[in-house]
């Protein structure tokens, strides 16, 4: 597959996850909140360029902005980490489903893509990443919860897999996160 | 969310300013008779033909340059010394996060029995703190435009010390060299001129400046900021430094 079909798909699940997500929480208006999520992420490894080789693969902070209505959840941000490769940005566009709650404990599961930048210089390279986590979340109070999160993720960094050598990781991506809720309404 | 606004805007600046010089290497291009084995955390590079030595050398890259931008030099070096060669891929491309993670990349190869440790730059410095803490587990060390950590001294180290100067530029910094030589052992300088080694067989530096290089030629990637303008190439630095690396290592029985 060439880069630019390769971008044109990627593009297309973005919008069509995009139109999903507002289509979800514009049905359901019962509880809604704003909230931001900080972070902290750590990158285990399992297979690199598709040779099992489990290892350490860098950490990362993490500031969301993220919307609730009901059960469903969409929200996106901005992912700052480090790998053997450097520093890089990745942009995390995820949405979430609610799958079991109690007063003080929820269970979701979330499906992220995140496109993002290797921080190289005279120019970055584009990186793509998608990933799938279970969160378990203890909401502290009305306004803060803290959450455990862990799933598979890949990324892969075309163009330098081309110029300079194969790069594409399959590992976790685990952490914990806090979550600040700065606007909520209920009809 | 003014709060989100700020941390959105501190980690876009702090990731912004430790942006790592890309290299110009290609897995694709490689003009040498050498096999390269990427790992998650090291690459390998070994000679595809011909017998391998036991000696081994273990390089540590510069600080924020893709740990591929060695590969070329390396490359060379491992077809005409027959030496399998190492780069330890360091985490965000900083030897400072992982200074002795040197030590677990040796022991995946055990056919190697003696190692030699490099390093450009910061690289450098890193590797001659590793040395410091492991001084029995290497037996020499090749400074790439580098020097000693003011607090680490190799002064009575019983190995051997190559240290490579890329332009005359780099060494004109009368009380940065005066601080050089008193933290490697007893200096020798060598010149295409005057080119013999000292009489001992270890505690012993060798030192050689080539004349119109650049902080970067060390590797395949730059210019780097602060660079001196090169009045040679890439390739010609490059035969140079190979040679005077291979007679280092042949000088000490290495080979």
């Amino acid at each position: 597959m060439d880069g630019n079909r390769a971008m044109r798909k990627i593009k297309a699940t973005i919008f069509i996850l995009f139109i999903i997500c507002s289509s979800i929480a514009a049905e359901s208006q019962n509880k809604q909140s704003l909230m931001i999520e900080t972070g902290l992420n750590f990158r285990p490894g399992l297979f690199y360029n598709w040779n099992w080789e489990p290892g350490y693969n860098g950490s990362a902070i993490t500031a969301s902005l993220n919307y609730q209505n009901n059960k469903f959840i969409m929200g996106g941000g901005l992912e700052a980490g480090y790998s053997y490769l450097g520093f890089d940005i990745f942009v995390p566009i995820k949405t979430g489903f609610v799958i079991a709650e109690t007063e003080k404990i929820e269970f979701l599961i979330q499906a992220v893509i995140l496109p993002g930048l290797l921080l190289t210089r005279p120019y970055p390279y584009f990186m793509i990443g998608i990933e799938t986590s279970a969160s378990l979340k203890w909401n502290i109070n009305d306004k803060i919860s803290f959450s455990l999160f862990a799933g598979p993720r890949y990324t892969a960094i075309p163009v330098y897999s081309i110029n300079v050598a194969p790069e594409n990781e399959l590992g976790l991506n685990a952490g914990v996160s806090s979550t600040f809720i700065i606007n909520q309404s209920k009809n | 969310m003014k709060r989100f606004l700020i941390i959105i805007i501190l980690l876009t600046t702090t990731s912004i300013l430790s942006c790592s010089y890309q290299t110009t290497f290609s897995s694709d291009n490689i003009n040498y008779d050498v096999t390269i084995t990427e790992k998650r955390n090291s690459i390998i590079i070994e000679p595809s033909s011909g017998e391998t030595s036991t000696t081994g050398l273990l390089f540590y890259p510069g600080g924020l340059v893709d740990n591929h931008a060695y590969n070329d030099l390396l490359a060379q070096f491992s077809e005409e010394a027959g030496i399998k060669c190492v780069v330890v891929k360091m985490p965000a491309n900083l030897a400072v996060f992982a200074i002795n993670s040197g030590i677990k990349r040796c022991e995946e190869h055990p056919d190697i029995e003696k190692w030699i440790i490099a390093g450009h730059s910061l690289g450098g410095a890193m590797a001659a703190s590793t040395v410091n803490k492991y001084s029995d587990f290497y037996s020499g060390i090749i400074f790439m435009d580098s020097y000693p950590a003011d607090s680490v001294s190799l002064k009575n180290w019983e190995g051997c010390v190559l240290s490579l100067f890329s332009s005359i530029e780099k060494i004109s910094d009368e009380e940065r060299m005066n601080k050089t030589l008193s933290l490697i052992p007893p200096a020798t300088w060598l010149t295409e001129d005057e080119r013999s080694y000292p009489e001992e067989s270890s505690n012993y530096s060798v030192i050689h400046c080539i004349n119109g290089g650049s902080h970067s030629y060390f590797g395949s990637y730059g210019p780097q900021d602060g660079d001196f303008t090169p009045t040679i190439t890439r390739e010609e630095f490059h035969d140079e430094v190979v040679d005077y690396m291979t007679e280092f290592f042949s000088e000490n029985g290495w080979e």
